[in-house]
C-alpha cells in the first residue's frame, strides 16, 4: 500500500535542487519546450502545466510536480475544465496521469517504492492498447492536388497481436487543430495566426487513414520506427499526459509534424532535430531528417518502410493497365453500369473492366458526397460478384518514395543578360518545387513556390557620355522579384474526367510594381517525349511596367494561355509558357517564357530560362540550383 | 425519483443505441472541402459532442478511446462501408481480409475462403444499394459468412 510522506517529498525536491534536474535535457523535452534567447517557454498553455508559470519554468514546473505527484492530489484536484465529467478518472492520482513524468523521476531520483502508485485503471488500459512499436505516418501529396504537397504525419501505435491482416485496427495518434465546423477564408487565417487550438487525440488507425486514403486521394507512407518497448511504453506514457494539453496551432510552423517531432524527442532526447525547423516544418522535411539521422549508426531510427496506395492512385494504375478495348468497356460501363455481351473479352478481363468503373464511380462519390452514385456502383458490384474470384492483374509499378524527392528549400545562384546588360543574381526559394524539376516523390506537372526572393546586381555600363535612359530603371544592387506564391496545378483531361488546370501567382517586381496572375483551363496529356502535358488556359494579368519608350504603364490584361511541360528524360525537364494578353488601353503583349531543368544529381540542379518584357527587351539566365531542407 | 426515471430513460437509449451500432454515420468525415485539403489534414474535425480523448470518455462502442472488443466488426463495418462492399463484390482487398482476420480467419487460406464466400453471398449481404452497416454485419451471419473460419 503506498502512503505519501512529507519529509519524503522535501528530500526528493531538495536533491532536484540539488542536481538542478530542471536542466536535463529528458526533462526539457518532456515540456515540449523550446529554447529562447534567455529562457525556456512552452506553446502547451493550457491542460499541462502544473504550476501557473511551468510554460516558461522548467524549474518551477519540475518543483510543483515533485510536490504533486508525491502528495494525496487526484486528477480532480488540478482539473480545472468543466467538460470533463468522467468520475472514474478525475478520481484518479496525478500520477496516473502524469505517466512519463513519474517515470522518469524515479530513474533519476531515489524514490521509495512507497511512493509509487499503481494506477490498475491506467494499466489495464494500456495492456488493452497493447502498444509494443510505433511507425510515423505520412499522408503524402494527393497526386492530383498540388497545394496538397505538404502532406501530413502522425504515429501509428501498433499492438503485434494485429500483426496478421488486422494492422487496420491498430491506433492513430494525431496532433491537430480543433477547428470545428467553420469553413472559408477566416478558417485559413485563424489557422495561419494561430486561432486554432492544436491537441492530441486517438482514433483508430483504419478511420484516421480513411480520410486520407479515400477522401483526398492521398497515398500513405509508413516509415516503422527503431524504438525499444520501453520506448514505446513511454511514449504511449507521455501521449496520455499531453491528452488534455491545449497549444496554438499554426499551419506552417507549430503543426502537426513539428509535436509530432517533439513527441519522439521526449522519448529520445538525442534525436533532437525539431527545433531546427522552428519557422516553416514541412512534413515530409522531418521524414527526410529523420531518415538522415538513420544513416547516422547510433540514431538508426527508422527500420523499415511500408507503402499504402491511395484509391485514386489504385484507379488511375488500374486504368492505365487496361488494353484498348477494356478502356473503351470500361467508358461503356460507367455509362451503361454493364459490359454488353458483344464486347470479346475473357471473364479476366471483364473483371478489370468492372473493378476500374467500380473505383471510378468510388472517386467520384468520395470526391463529391459520400451518398452519390450509390445505385450506379451498386450495379456494377452486381455485375463483378456475379463473375467470382478472377485473378485480376496486379499493379507492378514502381513506387516513389516522397523521402527521396528533391528537398523544398532552394537557393539560385545564376548570370544572364538583359538586353545589352549582364546581371548576376541569388534566389531563395522557401518552398516547394519547380515545374521543370525532377518530379520523382512529388506531384508531377506542379509548380509549388511559396516565398522566393531574387536580388540581382546589375553591372550598368560605364562607357557611354549620355545617360542611357533605357536602364534607368536598373540600380546597381536591387531586389529583383518577391513571389508570395506561384501555383500550377496540371489535372489532365481524361475519357472519364474533365478536371480543370489552374495556375495563380502573386509577385512584387523592383520599385513595388505587383505581378499578378490567374489562369484557368484544362490540360491534356500528350504522348511525346518521356510523358508531357499541354493546358490550354484563359489568363488574366495585372501589372504595371515600363513599355518600349520608357513609359510607366498600368497593365490589366486577358488573354490565351498555352503552357507545354515535359519530361523530356530521366534528367531533363522543359517548360513553355505562350501568353497573349490584349491590354487594357494599351499594345498587346505576346510574352514568352521557355525554361529547361538539367538534373546533376540529387538536390543540384543548373536551370536556363529565356523571356521577353513588356518593354521589348528579352532576358536570358543561367541558374544553378541548390535544394536543402531550412 | 426523477433522476431514477432519467436513468432508466438514458439507460434504455443506451441500449437502444447499442442496437444500432456504434452511430459513428454523423462524425466520419465524408467531404473535404478545398481549403481542409490546402491545409492537408492537419485538423481535427469536430466530433459532434463525442469525445475522442486518449484515456477518459466512453461511447457505446468505445472506452476510453479503445474500440470494445465486441464492437470491432460493427465499428471497422461503420466506418468502411463503401469500401467493404466494394472489395466484397470483387472478392479481394486489403480491407475485406480485415473484416476475415476480424472473423477470425489467420491463414492466408482461410482468409481466401472467407474473401470467396463473401462475393458469392454479396446479394445476401448487400440487397440493396442503401443497406445499413448494422443490416450488413447481421447478414453476414444469416449467409454464414461471420464463421467460415470457425470450426474449420
Amino acid at each position: 500500500m503506498w502512503g505519501f510522506s512529507h519529509l519524503r517529498t522535501q528530500n526528493y525536491i531538495s536533491q532536484a535542487q540539488k542536481f538542478k534536474l530542471w536542466n536535463a535535457p529528458q526533462w526539457i523535452k518532456l515540456g515540449h519546450y523550446e529554447k529562447g534567447w534567455f529562457s525556456y517557454s512552452s506553446p502547451f498553455t493550457k491542460g499541462f502545466f502544473l504550476s501557473p508559470a511551468g510554460h516558461k519554468s522548467p524549474e518551477l514546473e519540475l518543483l510543483k510536480t515533485i510536490e504533486l505527484l508525491f502528495s494525496n492530489t487526484t486528477i480532480q484536484t488540478i482539473e480545472t475544465s468543466s467538460e470533463i465529467t468522467d468520475t472514474s478518472y478525475l478520481k484518479q492520482h496525478i500520477q496516473c496521469r502524469y505517466l512519463a513524468r513519474t517515470k522518469w523521476l524515479t530513474t533519476v531520483l531515489n524514490i521509495d517504492p512507497q511512493d509509487i502508485v499503481p494506477c490498475h485503471e491506467m494499466q489495464a488500459w494500456k495492456k488493452q492498447l497493447n502498444g509494443k512499436s510505433v511507425a510515423l505516418i505520412f499522408a503524402a501529396a494527393d497526386m492530383g492536388n498540388a497545394s496538397s504537397s505538404f502532406g501530413h504525419t502522425f504515429l501509428k501505435i501498433i499492438n503485434p497481436e494485429n500483426a496478421a491482416n488486422k494492422d487496420l485496427i491498430d491506433y492513430g495518434m494525431n496532433y491537430a487543430a480543433t477547428t470545428g465546423d467553420s469553413e472559408g477564408v477566416l478558417y485559413a487565417l485563424k489557422g495561419l495566426l494561430g486561432f486554432y487550438n492544436g491537441q492530441f487525440a486517438m482514433l483508430p488507425y483504419h478511420q484516421k487513414i480513411r480520410e486520407y486514403i479515400n477522401l483526398e486521394g492521398r497515398d500513405i507512407w509508413e516509415y516503422h520506427l527503431n524504438l525499444t518497448p520501453e520506448e514505446v511504453d513511454f511514449l504511449i506514457d507521455h501521449l496520455v499526459e499531453m491528452e488534455l494539453a491545449r497549444a496554438p496551432y499554426y499551419f506552417f510552423s507549430d503543426n502537426c509534424s513539428y509535436q509530432i517531432l517533439k513527441t519522439l524527442e521526449a522519448v529520445r532526447p538525442e534525436i533532437n532535430i525539431a527545433d531546427r525547423f522552428k519557422h516553416f516544418v514541412i512534413p515530409i522535411d522531418t521524414v527526410k531528417k529523420l531518415h538522415e539521422l538513420s544513416s547516422n549508426y547510433d540514431l538508426k531510427i527508422i527500420a523499415s518502410v511500408k507503402y499504402k496506395k491511395s484509391l485514386k492512385t489504385d484507379y488511375l494504375q488500374s486504368y492505365s493497365q487496361l488494353n484498348m478495348l477494356q478502356k473503351k468497356a470500361v467508358s461503356t460501363a460507367v455509362e451503361k453500369l454493364s459490359v454488353p455481351e458483344d464486347y470479346e473479352l475473357t471473364p479476366q478481363e471483364r473483371a478489370e473492366v468492372l473493378e476500374t468503373a467500380m473505383k471510378y464511380y468510388s472517386v467520384r462519390a468520395f470526391r463529391d458526397s459520400a451518398n452519390t452514385f450509390e445505385n450506379e456502383k451498386y450495379q456494377l458490384y452486381l455485375g463483378r460478384s456475379n463473375l467470382g474470384q478472377q485473378v485480376v492483374t496486379k499493379q507492378t509499378r514502381k513506387e516513389e518514395p516522397p523521402e527521396e524527392s528533391h528537398d523544398s528549400s532552394a537557393l539560385y545562384w545564376g548570370f544572364g543578360l538583359r538586353d545589352q546588360l549582364n546581371f548576376s543574381s541569388l534566389k531563395f526559394r522557401n518552398a516547394f518545387h519547380d515545374i521543370e524539376q525532377k518530379d520523382f516523390g512529388t506531384v508531377a506537372f506542379s509548380h509549388n513556390e511559396m516565398g522566393s526572393l531574387e536580388i540581382r546586381y546589375n553591372q550598368l555600363k560605364q562607357s557611354t557620355n549620355s545617360v542611357d535612359t533605357s536602364q534607368s530603371e536598373f540600380k546597381n544592387l536591387q531586389i529583383h522579384r518577391f513571389t508570395l506564391l506561384n501555383l500550377v496545378n496540371l489535372n489532365p483531361v481524361t475519357p472519364l474526367d474533365t478536371y480543370t488546370s489552374w495556375r495563380v501567382s502573386a509577385a512584387v517586381m523592383s520599385g513595388w510594381k505587383p505581378d499578378l496572375d490567374l489562369a484557368a483551363g484544362y490540360s491534356f496529356d500528350v504522348d511525346i517525349f518521356q510523358r508531357s502535358r499541354i493546358a490550354y488556359m484563359l489568363a488574366v494579368k495585372s501589372s504595371s511596367a515600363f513599355d518600349q519608350f520608357e513609359n510607366y504603364k498600368y497593365l490589366n490584361g486577358l488573354g490565351p494561355n498555352v503552357l507545354f511541360v515535359s519530361r523530356l528524360s530521366e534528367n531533363w525537364g522543359f517548360s513553355l509558357d505562350l501568353y497573349y494578353y490584349l491590354i487594357d488601353k494599351n499594345a498587346d503583349f505576346f510574352r514568352y517564357k521557355a525554361k529547361f531543368n538539367y538534373t546533376l544529381r540529387k538536390n543540384f540542379d543548373v536551370q536556363i530560362h529565356s523571356e521577353n518584357g513588356y518593354d521589348g527587351r528579352s532576358e536570358t539566365q543561367a541558374q544553378l540550383v541548390w535544394n536543402f531542407i531550412l | 425519483m426523477v433522476k431514477v426515471l432519467v436513468a432508466i430513460l438514458f439507460t434504455g437509449s443506451f441500449a437502444m443505441a447499442k442496437d444500432a451500432g456504434c452511430g459513428l454515420g454523423s462524425m466520419i468525415i465524408t467531404q473535404n472541402t478545398k481549403l481542409m485539403q490546402l491545409f492537408a489534414g492537419t485538423t481535427n474535425a469536430s466530433f459532434g459532442s463525442q469525445t475522442f480523448g486518449i484515456t477518459f470518455g466512453t461511447s457505446g462502442c468505445t472506452s476510453k478511446g479503445i474500440v470494445k472488443n465486441d464492437k470491432q466488426i460493427q465499428y471497422f463495418v461503420e466506418v468502411n462501408q463503401d469500401e467493404l462492399t466494394r472489395e466484397m463484390a470483387q472478392g479481394h482487398g486489403e480491407k475485406l481480409s480485415t473484416l476475415a482476420a476480424l472473423n477470425g480467419c489467420a491463414s492466408d487460406t482461410q482468409i481466401l475462403a472467407f474473401n470467396a464466400k463473401a462475393q458469392s453471398s454479396f446479394k445476401t449481404i448487400v440487397p440493396a444499394a442503401q443497406t445499413s452497416a448494422v443490416d450488413f454485419v447481421n447478414n453476414m451471419k444469416t449467409a454464414s459468412v461471420a464463421d467460415v473460419c470457425h470450426g474449420a
